[in-house]
């Protein structure tokens, strides 16, 4: 697995929020939020909430019979004459690539865009074996160079200037400094040609696997995925095991509901089908089809009733692009390779709470990611379950904090009865003069310091609702029972 | 290492620790479950039904061709259609062409038309000798133009479907820049969902288990950087619909 800096929220998030040029390329989501929300009115708003509601149901009766799925899968993909690999962890499923790399004496691997590799850092174990690794979706080939990790589920590269692209380029590729777009894809397009033309193998990604036909999809725009799942001599498909969906015709459910919710795009330029390797009467096509099936984490949120919802998710990447929070903190702060709000319930299930604890609490709550997705996962509600697993930990293992405890007595005592809250507002009214700016309090003594550290409270009013509420002349109603 | 039985155990293990009282007793959310008479009758009155909207359907696909940035020519019969391509071959000053053997395309004669305007055509095949797959990539990486025939149209995404066979290899429409696609109005369905259920239907009678399918809905792009729209990456820039109505 890669390395894991979900400790570093705090830093990286400052970090991005002070860089004028990643706050720019953040800005630039509202391109995706644009292009979602007309994509969905041409597909019209009643159609959209039937398609939306049929995929919830099929991804339902999908996980509620994983088993039964799967291994409907595996047997259809063996029966045309692939391989299967069912891995528990990254690790495995790594030693796996490894393995038929060398079986098959591969120098170069081509890969097309796959959240799962980057789950699995098969990159670096390939390098480690001597063999190149290349990316092929733009994006990611810029972050490869760069040395980074994806910054956005489907822009892995969003956050990078064409000046840092162009200086990227000239510092690796040697091309010279270009300032046209165009042409920084063109040099990615010179480059990577050769290196398809020359891989022994390709790896790709799934965004769906069908049970039924054994058939893994794979929705692209550039071209890189049927190249890597057509020229090379082997393809390991690699997927999340919930990936999978029972018939092909389910995908004209989930298909518009992926692209339109990510990029805004009616389809994308290319959607393959792959079966298998080369049938017997085809020209072309690999010799060899492996497919990795990883658990890695999914399987602890698929025991968890509460959690069992976020592996309905088809990585589409709305819920980043609506959140208040990845819009300004952006994709690093997040620390491994879901950022988002999809990420913040994904990561923690797969890293572990106690390294990944601030995740949950990265959030506003304010419910965006949910009304965005396409799934309609509840996210939010997710959050929250996260939020108290970190605070309160595995049963009985929680460290009593005496502050925190007594605040929260003081504060059971106080709302519990009317009389004393409007006296304790009373009180706080004329307590909280000296403190007080306009209409917040910006600065409080601690222990209460840790709210205002990061954020303001609103001023306690001399006139609180109860005395206006009276003041309104209008008498309480009785209802008669 | 994790064999397949070690993993299904620990996902019904999962389930049972969390099943959902209202879960379905048994899967029933398969194709099969219907039966495969009752698929290639669904296909057959899908066939049906589409007949009389031929007129729709037409305007449907050139305006989503359109949008999905295919240059789109429609053509009354298998003459003009070759004149269309050759046509764009001269244009763009091609001078080789691969093609696939797909009936569509031989329909066209086109190794002969572009014989005579000194234009090599050849079919993108090995024939019968031993499939070389590395030495068509070579011929079709060299190519100006790759010609092909189609499997289905939708109207709807303007997406062409394009099953690889013999004589039909997988480079036709992937490694030269400009792609030319000749389809006849026969082959447009509506949505995604009808060419799916054609899809399925053929699927029960083929006897090979394995297949290779793309659906090609535009040009190559991408927008990587600073989110600015890029036409042409590692496929195609320029994409052709030639569609025959006669």
């Amino acid at each position: 697995m890669p390395s894991i800096r979900t400790k570093e929220f705090t830093p990286r998030a400052t970090e991005a929020i002070n860089n004028p040029t990643i706050q720019q390329s953040l800005d630039r989501l509202s391109n995706f939020r644009q292009g979602r929300v007309d994509s969905i009115a041409e597909f019209g708003q009643k159609r959209w909430e039937e398609h939306s509601k049929r995929a919830q149901e099929i991804k339902y009766e999908t996980l509620e019979h994983l088993d039964y799925y799967l291994d409907m899968l595996s047997t259809n993909v063996e029966r045309a004459g692939g391989t299967v690999f069912f891995a528990h962890d990254a690790k495995e499923a790594n030693d796996y690539v490894a393995g038929v790399a060398r079986a098959h004496g591969v120098k170069t691997v081509i890969k097309s865009k796959s959240m799962v590799s980057e789950e699995m850092g098969i990159a670096d174990v390939l390098e480690s074996m001597v063999i190149e690794p290349v990316e092929t979706d733009l994006g990611e080939y810029i972050i490869q160079l760069a040395k980074e990790a994806p910054y956005h589920i489907i822009a892995p590269a969003l956050h990078k200037s064409k000046e840092e692209v162009s200086e990227l380029f000239e510092r690796i590729l040697g091309t010279p400094a270009e300032s046209d777009i165009i042409a920084l894809a063109g040099v990615a397009r010179r480059v990577l040609r050769e290196k398809f033309l020359q891989a022994d193998m390709g790896m790709t990604g799934a965004n769906f696997a069908v049970a039924e036909t054994g058939t893994i999809v794979m929705v692209t725009n550039e071209g890189n995925g049927r190249m890597s799942s057509s020229l090379p001599k082997v393809h390991i498909a690699t997927m999340g095991m919930e990936r999978v969906i029972p018939k092909l015709s389910d995908l004209s459910t989930f298909l518009p509901l992926l692209t339109r919710s990510a990029t805004g795009q009616r389809i994308t330029s290319y959607v393959s089908f792959a079966t298998g390797p080369r049938r017997r009467d085809e020209e072309d096509g690999p010799d060899s089809f492996h497919l990795i099936i990883l658990d890695n984490g999914r399987s602890k949120m698929l025991a968890d009733p509460q959690l069992r919802e976020a592996l309905y998710c088809i990585r589409c990447g709305a819920c980043l692009n609506a959140c208040p929070v990845y819009s300004k903190v952006g994709g690093h702060a997040y620390g491994w390779v879901y950022p988002g709000p999809i990420g913040a319930v994904v990561t923690p299930s797969i890293v572990g709470i106690p390294v990944a604890k601030d995740l949950p609490f990265a959030s506003t709550l304010c419910g965006a990611c949910r009304e965005v997705c396409p799934l309609n996962i509840d996210i939010p509600r997710m959050l929250l379950k996260l939020r108290s697993d970190a605070t309160e930990g595995p049963k009985g293992t929680r460290k009593p904090n005496r502050v925190e405890s007594m605040m929260m007595r003081g504060w059971r005592l106080t709302v519990s009865g009317p009389k004393i809250f409007s006296l304790a507002g009373k009180v706080a009214a004329i307590l909280q003069w000296p403190l007080s700016r306009n209409r917040f309090l910006r600065r409080l003594p601690p222990p209460l310091s840790a709210w205002t550290r990061t954020r303001d409270f609103p001023k306690v009013d001399a006139k609180p609702f109860h005395s206006r509420w009276a003041a309104m002349a209008i008498p309480p109603q009785k209802k008669d029972d | 290492m994790a064999t397949k039985e070690e993993f299904l155990a620990i996902i019904r293990a999962a389930l049972a620790n969390g099943r959902n009282p209202d879960a379905a007793p048994t899967p029933a959310h398969t194709s099969s479950t219907q039966g495969q008479g009752d698929l290639a009758q669904r296909a057959a009155n899908l066939r049906e039904d589409l007949v009389p909207k031929k007129d729709a359907l037409l305007a449907q696909l050139k305006k989503s061709a359109g949008l999905q940035e295919w240059k789109m020519l429609v053509v009354a019969s298998h003459t003009e259609a070759r004149d269309a391509v050759i046509n764009i071959a001269t244009g763009l000053n091609a001078q080789r062409i691969v093609r696939t053997a797909h009936l569509a395309v031989e329909r066209l004669d086109l190794d002969e038309a572009f014989w005579a305007k000194s234009i090599e055509c050849v079919l993108l095949a090995s024939g019968a000798q031993q499939p070389d797959p590395a030495h068509l990539q070579e011929i079709a990486a060299q190519a100006d133009i790759g010609v092909t025939g189609v499997d289905y149209l939708i109207a709807e995404t303007a997406s062409a479907s394009l099953v690889s066979r013999e004589g039909m290899s997988r480079m036709a429409s992937l490694l030269p820049p400009v792609h030319i696609a000749v389809a006849h109005m026969d082959q447009v369905v509506e949505s995604l969902e009808d060419l799916l259920t054609l899809r399925e239907a053929e699927l029960g009678g083929e006897s090979s288990r394995n297949w290779y399918m793309n659906l090609v809905s535009g040009p190559s792009k991408t927008a990587d950087i600073e989110q600015t729209i890029v036409i042409g990456v590692h496929g195609p820039g320029e994409v052709h619909l030639v569609l025959v109505t006669g």
